[in-house]
């Protein structure tokens, strides 16, 4: 990923030289991924939404400290992980008279199953056995494996987001995709609770 | 030649979770060429990897959900946001030196996030200080410079026309002082105890103040209100045009060696106001009584006819001509249109006549309008 200069690195160092149309591309061209991964922490839109505009502004601010050659995808997922986290936690510092639904202590990792390519029984029946699955990773292995899956992101750009060392998200893979890969079936008491959770889950992002 | 290809021994979830595989699937048919040859090789694995390719193009994460034209009005609103800090940044550095400018930037950029947050801090922040009440008095008295006084006794309002040609219109039983060297000073400051609606002309590098009891308002250049007889509980600011800063602050002088103030400071836009609570110092933002449309027809304002008008529109048209934000669930309402023309009515009832439409009401937050509806009727 390293060794070409992409058309994003063109557009970041024109950001950098103070070109506000590039900052509203890089801008426009990343709020969705980033709206996505944020909606792993909080079900809150307008927080997301907020979040994503503040760190624009901070790399506006900042552009004359900010290096030219840099993995812009990693640089803003990593600020963004860095800043969201902050305003949750100072959010439910102060909202502790309202139990606030929306902010999720977990990574929320829920997958979908398109029906229009897997017809439609066996694909509930699909996307059931995945989420639990996933539901029962711990966080951090559900976070690398949506970074790595869903995000196409490289262990090295993973290793920076996350403030990890790179051979540390390898292992973190490992264990994770260890159990994804077992098809064996859960142990009864999982299969028993583990849906409801995930259906619970369901409902609070909804 | 295939002898020790691990993949001949791979189940199902294994091709699932594959990196090189999912890469494979997911980039396009010219890099599944590659399995579809594997599949010659290992006919009994073509039913396994048929079905694996199939799942991995159809699992997919539950992701929010964000309106193209929202996203433009985000982006767009960054650079809003992007003008109004810049000149906020000029009008500091005449007061500091280049070695400050970075945490000034810091701090501009905190302001953003402290208002996004919320007003709850400056109560926590201001409450603890319970020694000193602020009042058009008391602050006067703080001022060490010479200061000229102007009242309103009779019944019509009185229109005061400051050194630097901004002006004021003071309401009755109001009184209002400025600094002597009004022009020659850094700031316009103005104290005021009554009600006054200002006019402000626009210079960037002094910026203008309304101390108005425990509140203070800082503009560069807009049109604005405020009200604050000492025997109202609150004092209220409400914007017309340009944009309006305030912040709680207990004591004059303390404006000057904190910074806090300029990090608990609220931004305010048009049709927006904001409620300063005396007793507890704690800030309220909302929407003015009766918000006026911002644009006139010459100059770009929607009709607010509709004709079977998709709902997103409907709301960027209130949105739109009344400068303010409204908040709404795009998914769920995306199939409801509305057939009215809502020419000539207030806000509030236009918005009471959309909301019946979406079986739901409305609410008033934090400046802006929330939506909550079931969706509409007919569909």
């Amino acid at each position: 990923m390293d060794f070409y200069l992409s058309n994003e690195n063109i557009i970041w160092d024109k950001m950098l030289m103070g070109d506000r149309d590039a900052l509203g591309k890089l801008m426009h061209s990343y709020f969705r991924p980033l709206a996505n991964y944020g909606l792993r922490f909080t079900t809150d839109k307008e927080v997301i939404k907020d979040s994503i505009q503040e760190l624009f502004i901070v790399v506006w601010e900042r552009r004359s400290h900010l290096a030219v050659a840099v993995n812009v995808k990693s640089y803003l997922f990593s600020s963004f992980r860095r800043l969201l986290l902050r305003t949750l936690k100072k959010m439910h510092k102060t909202a502790t008279l309202t139990l606030d639904s929306s902010y999720l202590e977990n990574f929320a990792l829920i997958l979908g199953v398109d029906d229009k390519i897997i017809q439609t029984e066996h694909a509930i029946k699909l996307s059931k056995h995945f989420n639990i699955l996933i539901s029962s990773l711990p966080e951090r292995q559900k976070e690398v494996v949506y970074l790595k899956f869903f995000e196409s992101l490289s262990r090295e750009e993973i290793s920076h987001i996350l403030e990890i060392a790179p051979q540390t998200v390898s292992n973190i893979l490992q264990i994770a995709l260890g159990k994804l890969r077992q098809g064996t079936p859960v142990s009864l008491w999982k299969a028993l609770l583990i849906p409801l959770f995930v259906s619970f889950i369901e409902i609070f992002i909804k | 030649m295939q002898i020790n290809d691990p993949y001949t021994q791979y189940s199902l979830e294994e091709f699932i979770w594959d990196e090189r595989f999912r890469n494979d699937v997911l980039k396009g048919e010219e890099r599944f060429a590659y399995w579809d040859n594997w599949m010659k090789l290992h006919p009994s694995k073509q039913p396994i990897v048929e079905k694996a390719r199939l799942i991995v193009l159809s699992i997919y994460v539950k992701n929010v959900y964000f309106h193209e034209d929202e996203i433009q009005r985000i982006v767009k609103d960054v650079h809003m946001m992007l003008d109004s800090d810049h000149v906020e940044e000029t009008t500091f550095s005449t007061t500091s030196t280049k070695r400050n400018s970075y945490k000034y930037l810091f701090i501009a950029a905190s302001v953003v996030v402290l208002s996004l947050i919320g007003w709850i801090w400056i109560g926590k922040d201001k409450a603890v200080d319970f020694s000193y009440k602020p009042s058009y008095e008391n602050l006067i008295r703080q001022v060490n410079k010479k200061l000229i006084e102007r009242e309103n006794q009779t019944n019509a309002p009185l229109i005061i026309t400051f050194p630097d040609g901004s002006k004021a219109m003071l309401s009755k039983n109001s009184k209002i002082s400025y600094t002597e060297n009004f022009t020659s000073s850094e700031k316009r400051e103005v104290f005021l105890v009554g009600e006054a609606y200002f006019e402000v002309t626009k210079n960037t590098q002094k910026p203008f103040f309304v101390y108005a009891d425990g509140l203070v308002t800082r503009v560069l250049g807009t049109k604005f209100r405020v009200r604050s007889y000492s025997v109202d509980k609150e004092v209220v600011v409400e914007v017309t045009s340009g944009k309006v800063s305030v912040f709680a602050n207990p004591d004059y002088l303390s404006g000057d060696k904190k910074e806090s103030n300029q990090l608990s400071s609220i931004v305010l836009v048009p049709n927006q106001k904001i409620s300063y609570l005396k007793s507890d110092a704690s800030i309220i933002k909302t929407l003015v009584n009766n918000p006026i449309v911002l644009l006139p027809l010459s100059e770009g304002k929607m009709s607010f006819d509709f004709d079977n008008t998709p709902i997103f529109t409907v709301f960027k048209v209130l949105k739109e001509n009344y400068g303010i934000d409204i908040v709404f669930d795009e998914e769920l309402l995306s199939q409801c249109s509305l057939n009215a023309n809502l020419e000539g009515y207030s806000l509030y009832e236009q918005l009471n006549v959309v909301c019946k439409a979406l079986n739901g009401n409305y609410e008033v937050l934090d400046g802006r309008v929330i939506i909550v509806a079931k969706g509409c009727i007919n569909k």
